[in-house]
Parts: structure tokens; C-alpha cells; sequence
């Protein structure tokens, strides 16, 4: 196309929608229907290209929006857990703040093995150590078994070997929660007593039994209950979409050490 | 061959009747008389697309005002046409007429074509017209109904009239 063509081609469009729009103007201006409903046609224009920005941005900032609320998270649970100090100390005898939170992100994830890892941006030189407990606020991740200066290696709830001492919320019952092997989201609460009452639905949630986790964490509902004729069995879809990990926590156990004294 | 004054008063004329059928002549909602797309599509082929658009314009826009209409609504039609008529005629008439034709009748052009050419043009004003006086597709039925008895009303007494007065040498 020679520019002279491209230039008549250009002008000729402006001046079809000079045209239009002057006449769509004036029609607009001299009638009420018009008016109500062309100006209706382009608040919804506007609305949906303001909702079309707006899911844009959002997916621009999703990844700081995400660490911000992970930071604020972080902060509400170390601020809960003093409270929860307090509150014990207030109960009956005192102690110092049980559970100290570091913040850290999933470098690297598995979940299709039988043992599964995962790789944390935080290492030594963050006080992580070795045997601390990993959570978010849907449930347990794993337990940290290697770390180097700036990463760590978790080993994590979807293992074959790994265990989590639960308990039924509404009750108190406990009993050991192990990856079922197959799905990401199924797990099975095991040695539970015959008499217990446990109904699907119900919230499991961590024991607190152990050095590892904190207590109260929920883990996920039951789903399917079994009497073997000695113990009951409970199927629990976990919380906790573990295809889906971004931020963690890294527990300490600030009583750890005085525990395990006590064990020996 | 008509004189440039011949045509000017076959213009004013049609544009007065046009005028009293919108202010006088009450046909129901489904029937809207239309013969401002006879205007536009007499306006010479070899006239340049954007004073075509001008003149659609222009003409949309005094039966507006004349029309006690609302005003914007025949002039944003008349344009439409005017922008795509030329489009219209290059795909409606047989290949040997399309470059040696000024303005379009049944002598030059035949009957079946000259109507299919009047019908896609009136078609066009019609919706934009009726679209634009709606402001949306609902009612459908009713919008659609009102567009096609318009259609075939308006291209019955476009053909006559061009065909009986316009078409005389």
C-alpha cells in the first residue's frame, strides 16, 4: 500500500468515527433513553476493562502481596503464641515463650515419590537446625533433616515414614497421622480407641505431644470412619495442598532442649 | 442523462416527503417509512468516500431536526450507509457494471441487482438506526420484526419511486 493510499485509508476511518460518535453524542444528549442507556453501555465498558486492570495488577503484585501477608502472618503467630505463654503462665506455672516462626520459602518440591522433599531459601546462618518442625496455617509440611548455611532440606509429611502425633478436635483423642501413600490430600489417623466418638467432618488437629509441632494446628477433616475390631481408623483429607507451597514456617521449640533432658 | 437541477429537486422532494411521513403518517412500532437510504445511495459512485460520508451525514442530520426526532440517530445511519455502500454495490452487481456505473438504477444495473443492492443498503441504515433508537438487542423479537417488515416496506416503495420518477431520462 503506497502512502498516500494509507493516509486517504486513515483519514477516511477518522472520519467515519468522528461521524458516528458525533451523531451517538448527540443522540445521547437530546434524549433521556438514549441518554440512560448509552451511558449504562459505557459504565459497564468502564466496569469491565476496571475488573480486567485490576485481575492484570493483581497478578502483577500477587508474588509481594503473597510475601507482605506472609511476613504479617508470621508476625500475628509469633504475637499469638506470646499471648498463649502468658496465658499459661497466668494458668499455672511459668515458662518462656514456647515456639519461635521463621519465615521461608519453597525453593524446591516434590510430591509424587514415596519420599518426598522439599527445599527452603533459609539455612544455618537463619538458626535453622536440624529436627525442626515445618508447618503453614493449613497443616504440617515435614521435619528439616540437612541444613547448610542458606538453604535446608524437609522431609516432608509425604513420606512414607513420616508420622504426626493428631488429635480429634471436638474430644482430644490422639493417635499417630501418616501419609496414606497414594494422593496428596488423603492421610489416615491410626489407634484411635473402639469407644471414641469420631464422625466424618470432624477436625484433626495436631497433639502438641511432641518436641516437633506446635498444638492446635489443623491438619484436615475426617472423611471415612473404620472399626478394625480393635481400634478405629480415620481417613483425613489434609488441609494442606502441598502442590501448592509457597510460604513456610520453620519451628523452634524454645523448650526442646529441657524436654528431651527430661525424656533421657 | 438527468440535469444537476432535476436531481436537486428529486432530492428536496423526497427529503419533504420524508419529513411528512415521520411528523404526520402513524404506521404502528413495527413500521418505521424510510427513504433517506435513497438519497444516499443516489449520491454518484465516483464521489469520494468522505464526502459521501459528509453528505450522509449531513442529510441524516436535517431530517433530524426536521423530523422532531431524536436527534444524532438518522445521521449516525445515513453515515453508516454512506461509509459502506460503495462496498455494498462492489459485491451486489455483476463485474461489468461495477466501474462504468455513476448511480445504480434497474436500467443499468438489472432488477434482481439494483433491489439487492437497495436491500443490503436499506438493511444496514435500518439497523443502525433501529439499534441505535433501542440501545440494545432487547426486546429481540420485537426489534427484529420491526427491522425486517421496515425492510421490505422501505425497498417496495424505494424501488418504486426509483424505478417511476428518478430512473426517467
Amino acid at each position: 500500500m503506497r502512502r498516500s493510499e494509507l493516509i486517504s485509508l486513515i483519514s477516511t476511518v477518522l472520519l467515519f468515527l468522528a461521524l458516528e460518535i458525533l451523531s451517538i453524542m448527540m443522540a445521547s444528549n437530546n434524549s433521556i433513553v438514549q441518554r440512560y442507556r448509552i451511558m449504562g453501555a459505557i459504565r459497564n465498558t468502564q466496569t469491565s476493562m476496571w475488573k480486567t486492570s485490576r485481575k492484570v495488577q493483581y497478578f502483577i503484585n500477587y508474588r509481594v502481596e503473597n510475601e507482605k501477608l506472609a511476613q504479617e502472618n508470621l508476625a500475628l503467630r509469633q504475637e499469638l503464641d506470646l499471648y498463649k505463654t502468658a496465658a499459661d503462665a497466668v494458668d499455672s506455672v511459668s515458662s518462656k515463650a514456647g515456639y519461635t516462626y521463621i519465615l521461608a520459602r519453597v525453593v524446591k518440591n516434590s510430591t509424587n515419590k514415596q519420599h518426598n522433599f522439599i527445599v527452603l531459601n533459609r539455612g544455618r546462618n537463619d538458626g535453622i537446625e536440624t529436627g525442626m518442625g515445618v508447618i503453614t496455617d493449613n497443616g504440617v509440611v515435614g521435619v528439616v533433616n540437612a541444613v547448610q548455611d542458606d538453604y535446608s532440606q524437609v522431609i516432608s509429611f509425604l513420606s512414607a515414614d513420616q508420622r504426626v502425633s493428631a488429635k480429634i478436635a471436638g474430644n482430644g483423642t490422639f493417635g499417630p497421622l501418616a501419609w496414606k501413600g497414594r494422593s496428596v490430600r488423603q492421610a489416615r489417623m491410626t489407634e484411635i480407641p473402639e469407644h471414641t466418638e469420631v464422625n466424618p467432618g470432624d477436625t484433626i488437629l495436631t497433639s502438641g505431644f511432641s518436641t516437633i509441632y506446635p498444638p492446635d494446628i489443623p491438619l484436615g477433616k475426617v472423611t471415612k470412619v473404620f472399626d478394625n475390631g480393635v481400634s478405629i481408623d480415620i481417613n483425613v483429607e489434609l488441609f494442606q495442598n502441598f502442590g501448592a507451597l509457597q510460604h513456610v514456617y520453620v519451628v523452634a521449640n524454645n523448650n526442646a532442649g529441657q524436654i528431651k533432658q527430661l525424656e533421657k | 442523462m438527468r440535469s444537476g437541477l432535476w436531481n436537486i429537486i428529486l432530492f428536496v422532494l423526497i427529503f419533504i416527503l420524508q419529513v411528512l411521513i415521520c411528523n404526520y403518517v402513524e404506521l404502528g412500532a413495527y413500521i418505521y417509512i424510510c427513504l433517506i437510504p435513497l438519497l444516499v445511495i443516489n449520491i454518484p459512485m465516483k464521489t469520494d468516500i468522505r464526502v459521501t460520508m459528509l453528505a450522509g451525514f449531513a442529510i441524516g442530520l436535517l431530517l433530524d431536526v426536521f423530523a422532531n426526532g431524536v436527534l444524532g440517530l438518522n445521521a449516525a445511519a445515513a453515515t453508516m450507509l454512506a461509509a459502506f455502500k460503495g462496498s455494498v454495490f462492489q459485491r451486489t452487481v455483476n463485474k461489468e457494471h461495477r466501474y462504468n456505473i455513476e448511480v445504480p438504477s434497474m436500467r443499468n444495473v438489472g432488477i434482481f441487482n439494483y433491489i439487492g443492492y437497495l436491500a443490503v443498503c436499506t438493511g444496514i441504515y435500518m439497523v443502525t438506526y433501529t439499534l441505535l433508537e433501542c440501545v440494545s438487542l432487547r426486546p429481540f423479537f420485537f426489534i427484529l420484526l420491526r427491522i425486517l417488515i421496515s425492510l421490505v416496506i422501505n425497498v417496495a416503495l424505494m424501488a418504486i419511486i426509483s424505478n417511476s420518477i428518478m430512473d426517467r431520462e
